[in-house]
């Protein structure tokens, strides 16, 4: 169902990216969801350098609302790194 | 040599687990809408930001469907089934990475390229993350997922 909705309208939706003015530069950009990970907080890092011996710490606690609280440390290297800062994300609910 | 967006890479490294597009900023944009759902149609910024720009599943009139531009008339989806999960409380990990646990901290350390994704309940974790090439590594303490077809298991 969702295979053939594609098939049958991306080049549609492609061009009406285009005259919105969505940064939508090939058709392959564009996604239709056809699945999904909810999740209530998250902790993300990322290496972007082959520095040798790079390093990061990170200490979680939950927390009573659902949510998460971080803490870095320990940062060697060039880490970029994120959290969802103590606000719970979304509530774990699919629809 | 180019330089990479974090994004991307983290894109890169985690898509390979099957698990879908790994999004750096998961967080859905303000007033446009909540939360990723299926039948979502949109795009992902160079930010690694998801951007809805309306719902299949939802008639094409509907409010939510015009945040950022009026879609074309189009059939709704209506999904026959949804195959819905929660996560257990488990730890995923690339090939190439180890753990040892040591006194309440957990260690992974590895050469090569590596991806590890954390799915954990604990009260409270402490991951020390070693590395000696690009990696990215993804912590997630609780979350559920739903699909419209069975999810790939990691490889």
């Amino acid at each position: 169902m969702f295979r053939e909705r594609i098939r049958d309208n991306v080049d549609n939706w492609f061009n009406w990216s285009r005259n919105a003015d969505l940064p939508v530069d090939r058709m392959d950009d564009l996604i239709l969801v056809t699945g999904c990970t909810l999740v209530t907080s998250y902790a993300s890092a990322v290496l972007d350098d082959y520095v040798a011996d790079a390093q990061i710490s990170l200490v979680s606690t939950l927390l009573k609302n659902e949510g998460a609280s971080f803490a870095w440390g320990k940062i060697r290297g060039t880490i970029e790194y994120h959290d969802s800062q103590l606000k719970p994300l979304c509530l774990l609910r699919l629809h | 040599m180019p330089v990479e967006q974090p994004s991307d890479i983290y894109r890169e490294q985690l898509t390979s687990l099957y698990h879908g597009l790994a999004l750096w900023d998961p967080n859905p944009v303000e007033n446009v809408f909540t939360q990723v759902s299926i039948g979502d149609v949109g795009y992902i910024s160079s930010e690694g930001i998801f951007i809805r720009m309306f719902n299949v599943t939802l008639p094409w009139d509907d409010p939510s469907n015009r945040r950022l531009a009026q879609p074309e008339p189009y059939g709704h989806l209506t999904p026959a089934s949804i195959i819905r999960g929660n996560f257990s409380q488990v730890d995923y990990y690339s090939r190439n990475v180890s753990r040892e646990e040591n006194f309440g901290n957990i260690h992974a350390a590895t050469h090569q390229q590596w991806v590890l994704v954390i799915l954990s309940q604990t009260l409270r974790s402490t991951y020390d993350i070693f590395s000696q090439n690009r990696r990215c590594h993804l912590y997630m303490p609780g979350s559920r997922r739903a699909s419209v077809s069975p999810l790939r298991r990691f490889s």
